[in-house]
């Protein structure tokens, strides 16, 4: 049985705005009729108890042909038939009698929407409590908050129940208590099979989670209609399409309109945590460069970085400041490929910095899956490579930044491995409170590198934890905790670790060198670092079950024997290696390790890269 | 028309309670209270008393009271037209979220303007026996005058409102051509004696309100008869007007929304 019938609907606006006398009596044109037609022969029938969910951009119609179906204007031809059903506006902006008190409102309101005054007075305890408003309810409207006021619509709606509801973009009122509240009311209502409900939201989340079908109207037709993912996934292609517009017509348009500030540094990294080395440079500057300007890219609009600081300037990615900050930026820090994610012109006086990750990692980058235009965008763009060993910077000169300077600073993140105790006992002292680790129970970090492509869906041979922590009580004693990461990239790909006291997943934890600190002992299989643990002194510990194929796909700088660490390729060996693990031999094979790598670390790197900042602004 | 006899009967609890808190809600911040709905046109007699009195020396028979009645009738008229202008975008809240028939926005103007008259005639009553003026049974014809005087209020109202919606400085007019209909409906002088023929009987004539206050007048303090055929013609006339509006807020009500 449908509830609502829609035929054929037209809905224009004539841009007669309400004019003046003065206006009337002096226009000699007879009023030139702008009609903007906002709905365009919209059909569709609803059937009783279906959830319907309407998007598409800002002005696509959504609002007005809910409010046509709501009978509040009529459309300028076809039919919209509700079949005498009761139906009920939820928008923002509430329509209420600001001279008159809240308990006024709730009943004009309900007589509006078709109650008799005793039914409203039956359900009226119920609409105050949801409401939260207390006392002030015998208060005039126009005293209340707008968070009140919406609070109070939203509640009358709820509350009284109509037939058919209509959802204008209202799921997002109130604080977070009263949203999530009214969140679980709106899903009650929803679970009625008699209720009709159509939501307009912008949030595809909310879209999602609610509706069961979507329509899709741009400029006043309807684009799709059906199953909810079908249409939210061409929905977001086209948003996503869009934008990608949007953003190529910004980039073009700054260029060249703005000019280079010579104390501006902007600091881009790739993921907003986990991105030690900008993040210990940043804080470097905001505490010794009082005169420069920083700016941060972030990737998303409500992104926590963990520094707070009025003089660090944020920017979105692919905005209009964005590129207004990039075009103006004297000095760039890049720690991935981040700027060549699009091809951006830079000014000459401009200086690009790069910083890698692997440093004296034992992964091949030069076989990392990136586009070949990325590669030569970047190969382009960067100025300086900064390096921490004789070891990176060939690695430098074997890749797409083949000739390009190279500093050998050290890397900023690793600093702080060379930092006075008691600092790096209040960052250890930091991880253990963040996971409620007792002071007495011992550290050791498990963090493999991310599953390639290649790996993606293969038996990776887990450990045994357990037995991992009885052969490291066994061998260094005292009680251990394990911490178990898994790669920024695997993150929802790999059953997750579950957290009890003994092992607990670190995936949430922000600055990986804090985790370093923390660890008495480290193991991985190829990721790089445990290269920058050994820095530390502490025993480390390879675990590579599928090291063969692992080199042949992917690629190794040396082989797993050349490192300090033991390797293993099964979990029986790993113990082994514990149990057998000499420390005298392994700090000779580090040292020679460092040694031949030619490892430049000093614990000076921001201040380094700095004093090359400033050479560069002068 | 069928429609809005209809909705009248659809929506008179909504009436009925919105002009009850309307009117609460007048009150409500003030001190005197709905003492204000008879302070009010008392203290403009006091001074329409003084204006008349002591600067032009023209008084007519029981004064304050001939006043009294002329102040009210005429605050009903002009209030409610005031409002009417002004309704759709007072109200537009409310209206672009539901709908409602607009000339039951009219008709809770009217009531509660009809309601706060009512109060402040209660003087009048008290009033009249105060000064001693004579009883007649021509006062009953105020029931049939003050009939009329809403039908024609109304039918005013309803051509407003939608006037309003398109002309958006159209109250400032109005309060102008309110202000001039006030001196020529001779709340505080009596047109017939105070004015020269012809323009006395043209004001009464073709001035409706000038005509029912004077009506009233003659009815409660002056024994003196009406003309029912007057009556008649301006009840036909409002009747007429509120048939217009009606008709125009019908058809066009669903564009205001895109207008405000």
């Amino acid at each position: 049985m449908n509830a609502i019938e829609v035929r054929d609907v037209h809905i224009s606006y004539k841009t007669i705005k309400a004019k003046s006398i003065r206006q009337t009596l002096f226009s000699l044109k007879k009023s030139t009729s702008d009609r903007y037609e906002a709905v365009r022969g919209v059909s569709f029938d609803i059937k009783k108890g279906e959830i319907v969910g309407l998007i598409g951009k800002n002005g696509s119609g959504k609002s007005t042909l809910l409010r046509s179906i709501g009978g509040i204007f009529s459309p300028d031809s076809g039919v919209i038939d509700t079949m005498g059903n009761n139906v009920s506006l939820l928008s923002i902006g509430v329509g209420f009698q600001n001279e008159l008190t809240g308990r006024d409102n709730i009943f004009l309101s309900g007589l509006l929407l078709g109650f008799t005054k005793e039914q409203i007075q039956e359900k009226y305890e119920e609409i105050v409590r949801f409401s939260e408003l207390g006392s002030f309810i015998n208060a005039p409207v126009k005293t209340y908050s707008s968070g009140m006021h919406s609070k109070l619509s939203f509640s009358i709606t709820a509350v009284l129940e109509t037939d058919i509801m209509l959802i204008d973009e209202v799921l997002s009122v109130g604080d977070r208590k009263f949203k999530k509240k009214s969140y679980a009311k709106m899903k009650e209502l929803i679970s009625n099979e008699d209720r009709t409900v159509m939501i307009v939201s912008h949030s595809a989340e909310t879209i999602k989670k609610l509706c069961t079908r979507v329509i899709w109207l741009n400029d006043g037709e309807i684009v799709a209609d059906g199953e909810t993912g079908e249409v939210l996934k061409q929905y977001n292609e086209y948003m996503d399409y869009q934008e990608a517009l949007m953003a190529k017509a910004d980039k073009a348009y700054w260029y060249g309109k703005v000019k280079v500030k010579p104390t501006q540094i902007l600091l881009y990294p790739t993921y907003a945590r986990y991105c030690d080395d900008i993040r210990y440079l940043c804080q470097y500057i905001l505490k010794h460069c009082p005169d420069w300007e920083v700016v941060w890219v972030k990737h998303k609009e409500n992104e926590k970085i963990g520094i707070s600081s009025k003089r660090l300037k944020m920017v979105l990615e692919k905005t209009p400041e964005y590129y207004r900050a990039i075009y103006s930026s004297k000095i760039i820090l890049d720690d991935g490929m981040n700027l060549s994610k699009e091809d951006i012109k830079k000014h000459e006086e401009q200086k690009i910095y790069k910083i890698l990750k692997g440093a004296l990692g034992i992964k091949d980058i030069n076989r990392e899956a990136v586009s070949q235009g990325k590669k030569n965008r970047s190969a382009k763009l960067v100025d300086y490579c900064i390096s921490n060993s004789d070891f990176e910077t060939g690695t430098y000169q074997s890749s797409i930044w083949k000739g390009k300077q190279v500093l050998e600073t050290g890397h900023p993140r690793n600093d702080v491995l060379f930092a006075t105790e008691s600092m790096q006992k209040e960052k250890a002292a930091k991880v253990r409170k963040f996971y409620k680790i007792p002071k007495d129970s011992r550290i050791a970090l498990y963090a493999p590198t991310c599953r390639e492509k290649f790996m993606h869906g293969k038996e990776w041979g887990e450990l045994d934890f357990q037995a991992l922590r009885e052969a490291l009580h066994q061998r260094f004693g005292g009680e251990f905790t394990i911490l178990a990461r898994t790669h920024r990239k695997d993150r929802g790909k790999w059953p997750e670790v579950e957290s009890s006291p003994e092992v607990i997943n670190a995936n949430n934890y922000p600055e990986l060198t804090e985790l370093m600190l923390s660890c008495d002992v480290g193991i991985t299989d190829y990721s790089s670092w445990i290269y920058d643990f050994l820095l530390l002194g502490h025993p480390g510990f390879l675990y590579a079950p599928n090291a063969r194929e692992y080199e042949e796909q992917r690629g190794l700088c040396y082989s797993l024997e050349d490192t300090p660490f033991p390797a293993a390729s099964n979990m029986a060996e790993l113990l082994e290696h514990i149990h057998g693990f000499h420390e005298e031999v392994f700090k000779e094979r580090a040292e020679a390790f460092l040694k031949e790598k030619g490892c430049k670390e000093t614990g000076t790197a921001c201040q380094s890269l700095v004093e090359h900042f400033r050479r560069e602004m002068e | 028309m069928k429609k809005f006899w209809k909705d009248l009967i659809r929506y008179r609890s909504y009436i009925i309670y919105a002009t009850k808190a309307n009117l609460k809600s007048e009150v409500a911040g003030s001190y005197l209270n709905w003492l204000w709905w008879i302070l009010d046109p008392l203290l403009f007699m006091l001074v329409y008393s003084f204006v008349a009195l002591i600067v032009f020396g023209k008084g007519e028979p029981y004064f304050p009271i001939f006043v009294f009645i002329g102040l009210n009738a005429w605050n009903f008229f002009s209030k409610s037209i005031n409002k009417s202008v002004k309704m759709v975008r007072s109200y537009k809240g409310t209206i672009s979220k539901v709908y409602i028939p607009k000339y039951i926005l009219i008709m809770i103007a009217i009531m509660q303007n009809l309601f706060k008259m009512a109060v402040a005639f209660t003087l009048v009553f008290i009033m009249m026996p105060i000064y001693r003026v004579p009883l007649s049974w021509y006062v009953l014809n105020v029931a049939p005058i003050f009939f009329t005087m809403f039908v024609f209020t109304f039918g005013c109202c309803t051509i407003m409102l939608h006037a309003g919606v398109y002309v958006a400085d159209l109250s400032n007019i109005i309060a102008v051509v309110l202000r001039l209909i006030f001196y020529m409906s001779g709340i505080f002088y009596n047109i017939t004696k105070r004015v020269e023929e012809p323009y006395g009987s043209y004001l009464l004539n073709f001035n409706p309100m000038a005509f029912l206050i004077n009506g009233l007048r003659n009815s409660l303090l002056y024994s003196q008869g009406v003309s029912y055929r007057m009556l008649l013609v301006i009840f036909l006339i409002g009747c007429v007007l509120a048939v217009i509006g009606i008709r125009l807020i019908d058809r066009h009500e669903n564009s205001y929304v895109k207008v405000i």
